[in-house]
């Protein structure tokens, strides 16, 4: 005759084979910085500050592109990001020993580059200065496919416009006098 | 003297050395010949290593906060398209986006984003259906870094959480995917990242910020619409911003989520 | 007055996330919860109509038990982290989710138990006549014990009762909660409600009953032994079955109404939602053909005496339309509530494919795996009532 209780004792066995399973795998699991800062794994935070970035900012291109700097740096575009007309640095200087091509927008790329903040468009605040494209060539007589460089120095849109316009009104001045 | 030489020609056009060193027309041991203690050098290792690994350690005092001045945006896409990269997002998803909003004369308010703003804006679609429009502006979006965020409190396995310096981050070793945070984020800024197969979302550019640099959104911005900051910081922008009598106004204020994304002079219609 | 004139969703919402999956898993979950709610029944509150069942009634639980977690590893984006939920359940959160692991394991630790001592005897007895792998499995299942006494008996109905006892609250928990993933989201106006545990777990009874009388009695006519069904048993699961549906419908509208006089702007996404998209699914089908019908055909059922062969072929019939009512239900809630975009200005869409991870093909496969199952469950605990049960309880 067998204990009637042995099947219940057993399985009570079982069950807190279970639990210390469960308790113990969940303690080996654990991750190891976990509850570093709070109920979470605390090296995810590092690991997120270490990730490379790919752009810099602008004070990345002025070691070596001086000239450039300087001459945006008291224009209308002065806010302007260097990266966002070209590329991030990250794909261009890389440390030391590597230079990739370094993409500038020539002819229709460039006019659209420039379209993408100045034509008028809904939505854009009214205090931004803002063209639209056919109208603007127009007025100045040339003809559509002119692209705007041809006018404009891109990093320092308004310096030959303004340039010419000061001599020709010191024309103008001298003329009168 | 061999170096007083090299420094000579370096000062006299450091583009063209460069490019010349680079394109292989001085060779490789001219390199060697470089004195460590050049100003090109350390310029180029400087530039390296801000880039790399200047990690500020953790700043439990700052109070960071992200000010969005929609008069000031233009709707170009450039914080999209520098987020996408700086980020890897995957096509089609977004860690930020820019909506435009266009009300006419019958006060309809028309919405749209196509491509989230990224490629741009133009009159199309928007001028067909609209005859006469009173009021137009663009909105940027991103992560709203609430104090009581809802998607941290609602991840099973606390894969998502609020850092010591206030941002609200994903493990991304951690994650499961279940989506419950997405459904949860009362902004949609949450998706479940193609690739990695985790939640993703806007992190501030956390790992910008700890270099000491700005988000590259706001890196981007031509316009200056978008500001980051410290508000214990009483000299930055934001905090001139956040004292000052302008107007500031949350997303979905009713929900107590307390973001600490501020907008200047929202319109009501915004949500 | 202000209009929207666009339909306007944020462009990580263009789509519903949460797929077909995630409709199926409250549907699995809940049938485990309704049969368990019928054996326990028999078992705990000794309901005599329902003996002839409660054991088919657990182990059509453990069927469907056992694929709780299917669709939710097929949608999760890391499944080999699944255990995380285990491992680091964000109870602080607090998370509603994260109790999903613990509450699944306890439940199913419980269910195994419930059955290993409602099967013990038989079990005991089974072993002598069978022989190589199934002698094999009922020696393991038995943990090697050979006890055969009244006294082993005895300890086995009162630990079972014990178990059934907790076992109640715990399976209104396993799905309660699911109820409470949903209801606990401030973001969707469409879940965000307390009576979302309530409709969940009623409508859970309902699936779950109307369950057991469509299997009962189809089982029994494949097998070619309809005359063993009792028609007392059908009867009691008919009236059980009506007041369950009474009040989860009822909850269901509830909610609708009072959402609908509050007249908030919630109301005005849900309705043009409810109108929209939702038009079909909801109002035609989970309202219309599937609940107010089922409605009448279960009064009639319930309140007349109607002959064995009406009751014999209609009550298969509408428990079939009831689950598939609360079918309607899952989807009405996960779907319709993402369809609501939360721009408030127009809808997100969902049109699950045939054949993609999470798709249609793949949910009838995990519809059908626990009816498998549950055959080849069969082979090793006889569903029904035994000599010994009948012997015993008299
Ligand atoms: C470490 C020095 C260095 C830094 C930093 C640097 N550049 Fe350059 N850059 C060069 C050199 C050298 C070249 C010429 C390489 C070539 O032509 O392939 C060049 C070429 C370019 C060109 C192409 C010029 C042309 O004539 O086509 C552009 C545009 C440019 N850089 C932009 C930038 C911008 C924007 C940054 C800042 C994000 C930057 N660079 C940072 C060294 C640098
Ligand atoms: C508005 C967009 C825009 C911005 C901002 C911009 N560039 Fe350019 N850049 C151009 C374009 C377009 C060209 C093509 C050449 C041209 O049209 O003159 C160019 C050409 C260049 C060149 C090669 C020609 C030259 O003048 O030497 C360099 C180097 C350069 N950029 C560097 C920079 C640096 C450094 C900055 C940031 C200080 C900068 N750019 C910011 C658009 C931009
Ligand atoms: C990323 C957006 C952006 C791009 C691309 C851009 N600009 Fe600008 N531009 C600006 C901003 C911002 C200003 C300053 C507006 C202000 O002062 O309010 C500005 C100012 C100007 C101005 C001076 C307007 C004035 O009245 O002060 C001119 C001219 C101009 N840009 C021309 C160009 C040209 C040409 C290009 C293409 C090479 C170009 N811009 C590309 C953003 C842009
Ligand atoms: C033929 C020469 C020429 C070309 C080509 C040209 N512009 Fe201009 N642009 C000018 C002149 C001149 C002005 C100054 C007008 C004035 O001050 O009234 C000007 C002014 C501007 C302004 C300022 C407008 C304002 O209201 O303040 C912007 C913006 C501008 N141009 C953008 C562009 C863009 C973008 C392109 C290329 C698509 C372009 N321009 C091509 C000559 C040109």
């Amino acid at each position: 005759m067998e204990n009637p209780n042995r099947f219940w004792i057993r399985l009570t066995v079982v069950f807190v084979g279970i639990i210390a399973v469960v308790v113990l795998g969940r303690m080996a699991m654990l991750p190891e910085s976990w509850g570093k800062y709070g109920y979470y794994r605390g090296d995810s935070i590092e690991e997120e500050a270490q990730r490379a970035m790919k752009y810099g900012t602008n004070e990345s291109c002025k070691g070596c592109h001086s000239e450039v700097s300087e001459l945006k740096s008291h224009s209308a575009h002065q806010r302007l990001s260097c990266e966002m007309c070209h590329a991030p640095v990250s794909e261009h200087a890389k440390g030391s020993n590597k230079f990739a091509v370094m993409p500038t927008k020539k002819g229709k790329e460039q006019i659209g580059l420039c379209l993408s903040c100045h034509q008028k468009t809904i939505g854009r605040p009214e205090k931004f200065p803002m063209i639209d494209h056919a109208r603007h060539l127009a007025a100045q007589k040339v003809k559509p496919s002119h692209t705007c460089d041809q006018c404009h120095t891109v990093h320092a849109p308004l310096e030959n416009i303004n340039h010419v316009k000061d001599q020709r009104s010191l024309k103008e001045a001298l003329n009168e006098n | 003297m061999r170096t007083k030489i090299t420094q000579e020609y370096i000062d006299r056009d450091r583009r063209s050395f460069l490019d010349k060193v680079f394109k292989g027309t001085i060779g490789g041991s001219l390199m060697l010949m470089i004195p460590m203690h050049s100003p090109l050098f350390a310029e180029v290792l400087n530039e390296e290593k801000s880039l790399k690994d200047t990690i500020d350690p953790m700043n439990p005092n700052a109070n960071y906060c992200f000010i969005v001045d929609v008069s000031g945006c233009i709707g170009c896409g450039n914080c999209c398209v520098a987020d996408r990269k700086e980020n890897d997002v995957p096509e089609g998803q977004y860690r930020t986006w820019v909506e435009r909003y266009v009300i006419d004369m019958m006060n309809k308010v028309y919405v749209d984003a196509p491509h989230g703003g990224e490629k741009g804006y133009s009159n199309i679609p928007i001028l067909d259906t609209i005859k006469e429009v009173k009021e137009a502006f663009f909105v940027p979006k991103l992560c709203n870094m609430c104090d009581e965020p809802s998607c941290t409190q609602v991840c099973p396995v606390a894969a998502t959480f609020t850092t010591p310096d206030g941002f609200v981050l994903i493990d991304k070793e951690h994650c499961v995917a279940c989506g419950y945070c997405v459904q949860a984020c009362p902004y949609g800024v949450r998706f479940i990242n193609e690739e990695r197969k985790t939640a993703d979302k806007c992190t501030w550019c956390y790992h910008r910020v700890r270099k000491g640099k700005l988000p590259a959104c706001v890196n981007a911005c031509p316009t200056g619409a978008r500001k980051f900051g410290d508000l214990n910081d009483k000299e930055s922008e934001v905090a001139k911003i956040y004292y000052s009598k302008s107007r500031l106004s949350v997303l979905k204020k009713e929900l107590g989520n307390e973001p600490q994304l501020y907008y200047i002079d929202l319109h009501g219609e915004v949500v | 007055m202000v209009t929207e004139a666009m339909n306007y969703v944020f462009p990580n919402d263009a789509h519903a996330h949460w797929t077909l999956m995630i409709v199926i898993y409250p549907y699995i979950t809940g049938i485990v919860a309704g049969a368990f709610i019928v054996s326990a029944l028999a078992h705990v509150f000794n309901v005599r109509s329902l003996m002839p069942i409660a054991k088919f009634a657990l182990i059509f639980a453990l069927s469907w038990l056992l694929f709780v977690t299917a669709p939710l590893l097929n949608h999760l984006g890391h499944p080999e982290r699944a255990l995380n939920m285990l491992f680091t359940p964000n109870f602080g959160g607090p998370s509603m989710m994260s109790g999903f692991g613990y509450i699944y394991m306890s439940y199913s630790i419980l269910l195994i138990f419930e059955i290993l001592f409602i099967y013990r005897y038989e079990m005991v007895l089974l072993k002598e006549k069978s022989s190589g792998v199934k002698k094999f499995i009922y020696n393991v299942l038995t943990l090697w014990t050979n006890d055969r006494s009244p006294e082993g008996r005895k300890i086995d109905h009162k630990v079972a009762f014990v178990l059934g006892a907790i076992g109640i609250p715990l399976a209104s928990m396993l799905h309660g909660y699911v109820g409470f993933i949903f209801g606990a989201v401030k973001t969707v106006e469409w879940w965000f409600t307390p009576l979302m545990p309530i409709i969940f777990l009623l409508s859970a009874s309902v699936s779950g009953v109307a369950g057991m009388i469509l299997f009962y009695i189809v089982i029994k006519k494949i097998t070619g032994r309809m005359d063993e069904v009792s028609t007392d048993t059908i009867k009691t699961l008919v009236k059980l079955l009506w007041t369950f549906f009474i009040l989860d419908f009822l909850f269901e509208m509830i909610e609708i109404a009072v959402h609908a006089y509050g007249g908030t702007s919630g109301w005005h996404h849900i309705s043009s939602a409810l109108n929209g998209p939702l038009e079909w699914s909801f109002w035609t089908m989970q309202v219309k053909v599937l609940s107010i019908i089922p409605f009448f055909i279960l009064m009639y059922l319930s309140l007349r005496n109607v002959s064995r062969g009406v009751l014999m072929l209609v009550a298969p019939l509408v428990s079939l339309m009831l689950l598939a009512q609360v079918l309607f239900m899952r989807w009405n809630v996960v779907i319709g509530g993402q369809l609501m975009a939360k721009s408030e200005r127009g809808f997100a869409t969902y049109h699950p494919l045939w054949f993609e991870k999470e798709g249609i093909l793949m949910s009838i496969i995990l519809l059908v795996a626990p009816i498998v199952t549950l055959w080849l469950l069969s082979r090793i605990f006889p569903l029904w009532e035994s000599e010994s049960d009948r012997e015993h309880s008299a």
